[in-house]
């Protein structure tokens, strides 16, 4: 694989990683698309566009990668996985709980999984936010904008 | 005049309390988002379209659009007190801008970027009532394989004018064209990459796509970041610019609107590349370049000017012609769809109420900004203090009911949850998120307008070159495509985007 040297640190070229990225999101579509019914080219069937459109991403994808070994580019940024893991899991973990266990589960355990993810805020800060921001739901969504949304576990 | 007559009744719909209560709270969100660095006008309105559902196609309009240039607005003044853009349209505004604060004129940058923006404004607003009548009704001559390769070149050109690498960008419009493909084909009810997902039946949450790649994965980016974020100077001194920082003042201001008015009516232009342009503009011609950098205060008007203009006069092209400069303006036409309104020449005569009605706001808006938030300065350098580890955790929770809110479904917030991943990886490899969501919007529109041509050229794909007017659009795309990758233009465009 193509590297480059960055800070002392060997990173992947970005053009590299999105180059493949695309390739392959590009073939899936294309090879997905082919079996839906390409058409004639009076009437272009379901899979037609797609699969046009999956051919010329792989292209570009093939493009990218070979301009990768050409020249070194931009490095791939660095993940910070902890941040992305916490953000969707409170995501997720806020969606799961909205209409069965209510606003008063769902908004504290968003806010309190999300707010790990910047590691600055002390414990009494994230307990006074998500209060805060579990009241302005109440307030601005449920009572204000009528969303049909339980308050608390079982109601209804 | 028909304008005249237009204009009047367009006032009449903007001037009704309620319309004029939403154009208040778009200018007044937009320049609170603006002001808290981190957080775009893309982000801002993705946040906030589902809490338009419920309003008239107009008002909500003029709410998302209020919010558009009030971003604009509000950027300015962190980049002129705290020297960090507040969205990218002011990143110029940084250079010249701070180095007045510094000199302790503060106060009269910003009022001179007020100004200068709230002329641009109006002049933006009197081009749109004047243009828009004639290009809406050349768009009505156009055939489906004109539409189709006026959309070819409105993608191409949004790319090859736009920030950051060509070929991820042309790749980023792709993969925005294949998840617009994603439900149920109109044409032949055929499910496309539902994988027997019932959810996916009616194609990807817009609203989803949205916030996951503007809003979620900027806060992945952020959150872990540290902050930095000085204050100057809670003191911003007067706000009457001196005699003198006038003078030097209103002959950019007229050159920057000019550049912007002519800038955002391309594809890809708009505010950030209006304002860079005037900017090297301004310098290239000033008979003291030297001072530029260090505090002129005409390095301040005309940036500020051309971005306003070029916030305007992109919304032409989005009403007149259906197709998207930019992120923001497929953010309204995908507000437009959601409302039921079919974006296209069509919408100023089925539509006409909501196309005068949102031309008129903007001006009103403008003004509102000027009139309102010049007093209140004050407030908004407190809003500079919010930590951003406070702040994003307000925007998830908020996000995350509105998405709910759109359908009553929970699936919403899941797809959104993998937007922000997909959107944080693609942010990682350097990829811009804005030309996806060209893609996303335009996707269906295009097949259809394909599919229609082939049919009426009863399968002959040549009707593309033959019928002249998409053969002049077709060709204007690849000489587009030419003249970006020869090295003169290269070397240019890095020049202007120099600080990407």
């Amino acid at each position: 694989m193509e590297k480059i040297i960055s800070n002392g640190r060997r990173r992947i070229s970005s053009d590299l990683l999105s180059g493949l990225l695309f390739l392959s999101i590009g073939l899936f579509f294309a090879v997905y698309a082919y079996s839906y019914s390409l058409g004639s080219f009076a009437q272009l069937g379901p899979g037609a566009f797609p699969f046009g459109v999956g051919v010329v991403l792989a292209i570009i994808g093939v493009a990218l990668t070979l301009k990768s070994f050409a020249e070194s580019g931009e490095p791939v940024a660095a993940f910070n996985l902890k941040s992305a893991g916490l953000i969707t899991l409170g995501l997720i973990i806020g969606g799961a709980t909205l209409t069965s266990l209510g606003v008063v589960v769902s908004v504290p355990a968003a806010v309190a999984i999300s707010s790990l993810a910047s590691g600055s805020l002390r414990p009494r800060v994230i307990f006074l936010m998500a209060l805060l921001l579990t009241i302005f739901t109440y307030l601005v969504f449920i009572v204000a904008l009528g969303i049909q949304l339980p308050l608390y576990p079982g109601a209804h | 005049m028909d304008m005249i007559s237009n204009l009047a009744s367009g006032f009449d719909t903007a001037l009704t309390i309620q319309n004029i209560l939403f154009c208040f709270i778009g200018v007044l969100l937009g320049t609170a988002i603006g002001v808290l660095p981190g957080l775009g006008p893309l982000a801002t309105i993705a946040m906030l379209l589902p809490m338009t559902y419920s309003l008239e196609p107009v008002s909500a309009l003029i709410m998302l659009s209020g919010i558009y240039y009030g971003a604009q607005y509000g950027g300015s003044t962190t980049a002129i007190l705290v020297n960090l853009p507040g969205e990218s349209g002011s990143v110029v505004t940084c250079l010249d801008g701070h180095q007045m604060a510094r000199n302790g004129r503060a106060g009269s940058a910003l009022a001179i970027a007020a100004l200068g923006s709230f002329f641009a404004g109006t002049v933006g607003t009197l081009l749109i009532a004047a243009f828009s009548p004639y290009l809406s009704r050349l768009a009505m001559s156009f055939g489906p394989a004109e539409y189709f390769s006026l959309m070819v070149l409105g993608l191409v050109a949004a790319v090859v004018l736009a920030a950051g690498g060509l070929l991820k960008a042309i790749a980023m419009i792709l993969v925005g064209l294949l998840l617009g493909s994603v439900g149920t084909d109109v044409t032949s009810g055929v499910q496309r990459f539902t994988f027997g997902s019932f959810e996916l039946v009616d194609g990807l949450e817009f609203v989803a796509l949205a916030m996951g790649l503007f809003a979620f994965s900027d806060i992945i980016a952020n959150a872990g970041g540290k902050e930095d974020r000085k204050l100057l100077t809670e003191n911003v001194g007067g706000l009457w610019p001196s005699r003198e920082e006038f003078k030097q003042s209103w002959k950019p201001v007229l050159r920057g609107t000019a550049l912007g008015s002519f800038l955002g009516l391309l594809p890809g232009g708009g505010a950030t590349l209006s304002s860079f342009a005037s900017y090297m503009i301004e310098k290239k011609i000033s008979k003291t370049p030297e001072i530029f950098g260090k505090g002129a205060p005409a390095g301040v008007a005309a940036p500020e000017a051309a971005n306003n203009a070029g916030a305007q006069s992109s919304f032409i092209p989005m009403l007149t012609l259906g197709i998207p400069g930019n992120g923001v303006m497929a953010m309204m036409i995908g507000a437009m769809m959601i409302h039921d309104i079919v974006p296209g020449p069509e919408v100023m005569t089925k539509n006409a109420d909501l196309f005068w009605g949102l031309v008129a706001s903007m001006w009103i808006g403008n003004l509102m900004l000027v009139v309102i938030n010049l007093p209140l300065i004050g407030i908004w350098v407190r809003f500079l203090k919010i930590p951003y580890s406070m702040l994003y955790p307000a925007i998830i929770i908020f996000s995350m009911i509105g998405l709910y809110s759109v359908e009553n479904r929970i699936s919403a917030i899941y797809m959104g949850a993998g937007f922000a991943l997909v959107g944080y990886i693609l942010n990682r490899l350097r990829c811009e998120p804005a030309p996806l969501l060209l893609g996303f919007i335009l996707g269906p529109m295009m097949e259809e307008y394909l599919r229609r041509a082939m049919l009426l050229s009863r399968g002959d794909p040549s009707v593309f070159v033959t019928r002249p007017l998409s053969a002049v659009l077709l060709l204007l795309t690849v000489l587009l495509l030419i003249t970006i990758v020869s090295p003169f233009v290269r070397r240019k465009r890095k020049e202007v985007f120099v600080e990407d």
